[in-house]
């Protein structure tokens, strides 16, 4: 019976140890395979992997309000919250209150063993008591030593466990600002002439020599180089979204309206059947070719772009359509309205 | 005797994790901000750098464009708080060791504005200070004029042709700042100047021909934003940020913008690793 009550013993020492043994909590983050994590400090911790989770580590000792996420390639660092929940660490806390008694008894077990009073004539239970006694007195007082630093890391001292899965902001498209503040001049600033050319009857030739040598001229309102301005409105067409190539969803009214921001920016927003398809607009760059042919680039996701013909017909591309953590592509054929 | 070792280790005082609010606000300045597209003109003569700390002191870095010797007046250089009172730069009163009751204290050392700047790489908003925007000017390197050195807290100083310079003090902004979002619901994804909580001003006194007559470069900041979203059910701090995310949605592109995760954690225990609560992104030019 007592070599039992020994092997008990024993075990509940090596139980011990091990609960003073781990100060880290991993935890699972989802989102695009191929966008980074990094921390506050602007350390990269992980790459999400083609599974679409990547496991992290936290010690035990730091505390995270908060992750960033970055897809290759985009200048935006899109910071996610940790969520986390309130966990007494019980486990821990009732080890460490063990590990006093259990240091106290491994002592009286050496004594005893050293005594050799274990109760057996033959004293076969002198080694056990020792052995088993040095073991225990061991593992409760490492376990106490452990225990109270541990305890005292920000993590058991301040009971939150950070939920086993987490997930990014990526979903989120954000727009830049636009600037409504007044442009600074600067003394002796070289003046560039524009290209807008007084009416020369009456009045002040304009600063161009080259429209002085044009002769007289009629001034147009147009602007062709306002890009934004030219691609504006609202196409309608059709469109389709796909995943991993395969068609999930077909639409049959789709409306993709284009507004203005500056000469060479849109914001662009989609509507199907009425309903608006993300949650904001997507601030597109517009490029012009010489053929006459328009393309507009999505800020962060290059692969997502627009392309508008001479003709005002619309080919929309983007495959990178988050939908409760799929990634899907969405496929536009539109004309503009007039 | 395990119960009597139980009851005593529970009577000590419980600490748990408290996320109240995840707070953000963001900065302008009322001039345009220069860009890539347009860049700080050749012919100007000054620059000036700005950063936000997210307890709200801002820095002024002060760029020499000129081939000339800078000199700066710092007793006719001023900060001009939200509630209108105003401070000199210069401040005989404040010793290089003050103390965090005042409104401004005095730095030494250098400061790396890329880190101060949040930027991550060269190009875009995040890489404005490195690139694209002609800080320096000509006869500027690259690597040089994203590290600054405060200058001394004397009446003026002097700052050598192409060269930079941080203002000698560091001033608290009323309204902006961690405590500013520690607490309550607010809504102001976007705020008029004229509306706005916190309006604040930097003006900075410089000669380019040996101190006999001084030009001033005047900055005026407001806040342009607040968003204040309580976290609704305990621990769930990510769907409070993505509120803000859908409410404001700009957030992360502003110019000078800052989130704070508030939380209870004593940031005075050296066991405690401070900032991983907040994100303060983002810096301010202005030139003439």
């Amino acid at each position: 019976m007592p070599k039992n009550i020994i092997k008990f013993l024993s075990l509940a020492a090596a139980i011990l140890l091990f609960h003073s043994c781990t100060t880290s909590q991993t935890i699972s983050i989802a989102g695009t395979p191929g966008t980074e994590i990094y921390t506050p400090d602007k350390d990269k911790i992980a790459v999400i992997p083609a599974t679409g989770k990547a496991k992290v580590r936290i010690p035990g000792d730091v505390y995270y309000a908060y992750f960033m996420s970055h897809q290759v390639g985009s200048n935006e660092f899109v910071p996610f919250a940790l969520d986390f929940n309130r966990c007494n660490y019980a486990g821990k806390r009732a080890a460490r209150i063990l590990s006093y008694p259990a240091a106290a008894l491994g002592a009286i077990m050496v004594g005893l063993g050293a005594a050799n009073t274990a109760g057996e004539e033959d004293g076969s239970l002198r080694g056990p008591f020792i052995g088993g006694g040095t073991i225990i007195t061991a593992a409760g007082i490492t376990g106490a030593i452990a225990l109270h630093k541990q305890l005292k890391q920000t993590q058991l001292r301040y009971r939150y466990k950070y939920l086993s899965s987490q997930s990014t902001n990526e979903d989120f498209t954000f727009t830049h600002p636009i600037d409504n503040g007044f442009i600074r001049t600067v003394k002796n600033e070289p003046q560039r002439s524009e290209t807008q050319v007084e009416n020369s009857e009456g009045t002040p030739a304009a600063t161009s020599t080259a429209a002085r040598r044009r002769g007289k001229t009629s001034t147009a309102t147009r602007n062709l180089r306002d890009n934004g301005k030219q691609v504006a409105g609202t196409y309608v067409g059709t469109g389709r979204l796909l995943l991993n190539g395969e068609e999930v969803e077909s639409y049959t009214d789709i409306k993709v309206v284009v507004k203005r921001i500056d000469e060479n920016n849109v914001l662009v927003e989609v509507y199907e059947s009425g309903e608006a398809f993300f949650n904001t607009g997507d601030k597109y760059s517009i490029k012009k070719a010489s053929s006459g042919k328009f393309t507009l680039s999505l800020k962060g996701i290059p692969s997502a772009t627009i392309t508008i013909s001479k003709n005002k017909n619309m080919v929309y591309l983007h495959p990178k359509v988050n939908i409760e953590g799929e990634i899907y592509t969405l496929e536009i054929k539109a004309s503009l309205q007039e | 005797m395990l119960s009597a070792f139980l009851l005593l280790t529970s009577c000590g005082t419980k600490k748990v994790l408290n996320a109240n609010v995840v707070g953000y606000q963001s900065v302008r300045t009322r001039h345009a901000q220069p860009t890539p597209e347009r860049p700080i003109p050749k012919s100007a003569e000054i620059a000036v750098v700005y950063t936000i700390s997210e307890t709200g002191e801002i820095t002024a870095v002060v760029y020499n464009r000129t081939p000339n010797t800078m000199v700066i007046d710092q007793t006719k250089s001023f900060f001009v708080n939200t509630d209108g009172k105003s401070t000199s730069y210069y401040d005989p009163t404040v010793r290089t060791t003050s103390s965090t009751s005042s409104s401004s204290i005095t730095r030494g050392g250098s400061i790396n504005l890329g880190a101060l700047a949040g930027a991550f790489g060269v190009g875009g908003i995040l890489g404005r200070i490195a690139s694209g925007i002609n800080l320096g000017g000509a006869g500027t390197t690259g690597t040089a004029i994203t590290n600054a050195t405060y200058v001394a807290d004397q009446p003026q100083v002097s700052l050598a042709p192409h060269s930079n310079g941080a203002m000698s003090k560091v001033f608290s902004i009323i309204g902006i700042g961690k405590d500013a979002l520690s607490e309550g619901e607010v809504l102001l994804p976007e705020i008029p100047e004229q509306q706005s909580y916190s309006h604040f001003s930097i003006y900075i006194s410089y000669s380019l021909d040996d101190g006999k007559t001084f030009k001033q470069i005047a900055t005026d900041f407001y806040a342009n934003s607040k968003v204040i979203v309580p976290v609704r059910g305990r621990g769930r701090t990510n769907e409070a940020l993505r509120q803000i995310y859908a409410t404001k949605q700009n957030a992360i592109n502003e110019y000078w913008w800052m989130l704070y995760f508030s939380n209870n954690i004593d940031k005075n225990n050296a066991s405690i690793k401070a900032g991983h609560d907040f994100r303060v992104q983002g810096i301010l030019f202005d030139y003439q």
